[in-house]
């Protein structure tokens, strides 16, 4: 019968009590002969962890990119040497809303000539956005001919076109019209080039979360807005461009994670 | 020498005597084994407890940071460091467990009882499902009051020693106490009639 006043078990003696003794006072004599290790005072730790902390902040902060005005660089540029710079940790795409008429001229302006402005027939898409280190006006536009181009303009200037070959992606069904890798170039002094994406998607998508992917590209995610159709994706990848390359030459993947209004993610359809 | 104290052993001990930390096993090591195997259900953890609480003791001598001994018996500070060592021992225990399962084992471990005779393995395999019965209806018990009510009702302690080993007032153990015997009647009844 279980009782409340006496253990539930009676008391057994320790199994071969002499050898458990003599095994535990050999590993306490063990335990004495070890020489005891020295430790910091944790004040001194702290302010030792503070200090490289900052030193590491310092350095990260000074070799960060410096993105500069500058156009597209002719793939003749010499290049004297090939460093990649990653992108800096605060490198987040912020979508400013809509672009005003007046940013999708100034942006039109500075990235086209007087006569290709001409060409430009309606414009897809128009944001603001801030990629971490510059903001900038995105619009994307038709011209004449048919062509989608992507102007950007801002603190660096891009310009490019919509090509779907160079990027593949595993959301076939939800982006459409193919992928539209833009590429941008900003010069820096180690020659960084940054790739964007303009993504022309089913009507259904909200939202979409890209990593690009590739032997160049880090795989770093970014969530960019749609807008009747388009995304715009100002940052999804950074390379050094190595000196006998054409910057567009560039080839990745992008992994594409679509989302509707109330957030859910649209399923794979190939 | 024999007739030496408790608190005249520890304060040896404090000075680097290890033939002391020998005459405290002799004295304790059992009240530590039968705590453990309470805590624990498991009589070969009990064992391992047993060798850690003592060299944690020995440690704790060897870098001069043995507490002075207010009370004429070393117990219940031993019972706390035991304490201590028997929830270390179940953590690795859970850990070996998980892992063990995440391999996809099958069968159940062996139970490792030596060369012992055959009547004191049945006897001692008895007892372990016997506690591991008490624990599983104890599961509601708070696990603080439980430790109360192994170290007063189970190993003896009074409420002062259980007080130094659980390193609380005396007024917290006696609470505790009052609570974890209410506690513990309904959780028993249901296994009065099974385990009796």
């Amino acid at each position: 019968m279980i009782s409340l006043d006496r253990p539930p078990v009676p008391d057994r003696p320790l199994p071969d009590r002499d050898a458990l003794r003599y095994a535990t006072l050999l590993a306490a004599r063990r335990v004495a002969r070890r020489p005891r290790r020295r430790r910091l005072p944790l004040i001194l730790t702290l302010v030792a962890a503070a200090l490289v902390a900052t030193v590491l902040v310092g350095v990260l902060r000074s070799v960060g990119p410096t993105p500069q005005v500058a156009g597209p660089v002719p793939s003749s540029t010499p290049v004297p040497t090939v460093k990649v710079t990653p992108l800096p940790d605060d490198a987040v795409v912020t979508d400013r809303g809509p672009a005003s008429a007046a940013q999708v001229e100034a942006a039109t302006k500075r990235c086209l000539s007087g006569s290709d402005e001409q060409k430009v027939i309606r414009t897809l898409l128009a944001r603001r956005v801030f990629d971490g280190t510059v903001e900038s006006t995105a619009v994307v536009v038709q011209l004449a001919d048919g062509t989608i181009t992507c102007l950007s303009e801002g603190k660096h200037v891009m310009q490019g076109e919509v090509d779907p070959i160079r990027a593949t992606t595993d959301r076939p069904a939800v982006v459409v019209g193919g992928v539209g890798l833009y590429w941008t170039v900003v010069t820096d002094s180690d020659l960084t080039d940054r790739t964007a994406a303009v993504l022309s998607v089913s009507p259904e998508v909200r939202t979409v979360d890209v990593v690009a992917s590739g032997p160049e590209w880090p795989g770093r995610r970014f969530r960019a807005q749609a807008y009747d159709g388009w995304v715009y994706v100002p940052v999804v990848g950074q390379r050094s461009v190595p000196k006998s390359k054409d910057v567009r030459s560039a080839s990745l993947h992008l992994v594409i994670t679509a989302y509707d209004a109330s957030g859910r993610p649209l399923p794979v359809q190939r | 020498m024999t007739s030496d104290t408790d608190r005249e052993l520890w304060r040896r001990l404090g000075e680097g005597e290890l033939d002391c930390l020998g005459r405290l096993f002799d004295r304790h090591s059992a009240a530590v084994y039968n705590f453990a195997f309470r805590h624990t259900a498991s009589w070969s953890t009990a064992e391992e407890v047993v060798q850690s609480t003592f060299v944690t003791t020995w440690q704790r001598a060897d870098a001069k940071r043995l507490p002075t001994l207010d009370h004429d018996s070393a117990l219940p500070w031993l019972l706390g460091v035991a304490l201590n060592e028997c929830r270390n021992a179940q953590r690795l225990r859970h850990r070996v467990e998980r892992r063990r399962q995440r391999a996809g084992a099958l069968e159940e471990p062996v139970h490792d009882h030596g060369d012992q005779l055959a009547d004191q393995v049945a006897g001692r395999v008895d007892d372990e499902r016997r506690m591991v019965a008490v624990h599983q209806a104890m599961a509601a018990i708070p696990p603080h009051e439980r430790t109360t009510l192994e170290l007063v009702v189970w190993s003896g302690l009074s409420v002062a020693d259980a007080a130094i080993a659980l390193g609380v007032a005396e007024g917290t153990v006696k609470s505790r106490l009052s609570r974890g015997r209410a506690r513990l009647a309904t959780a028993l009844a249901p296994l009065a009639e099974e385990l009796s």
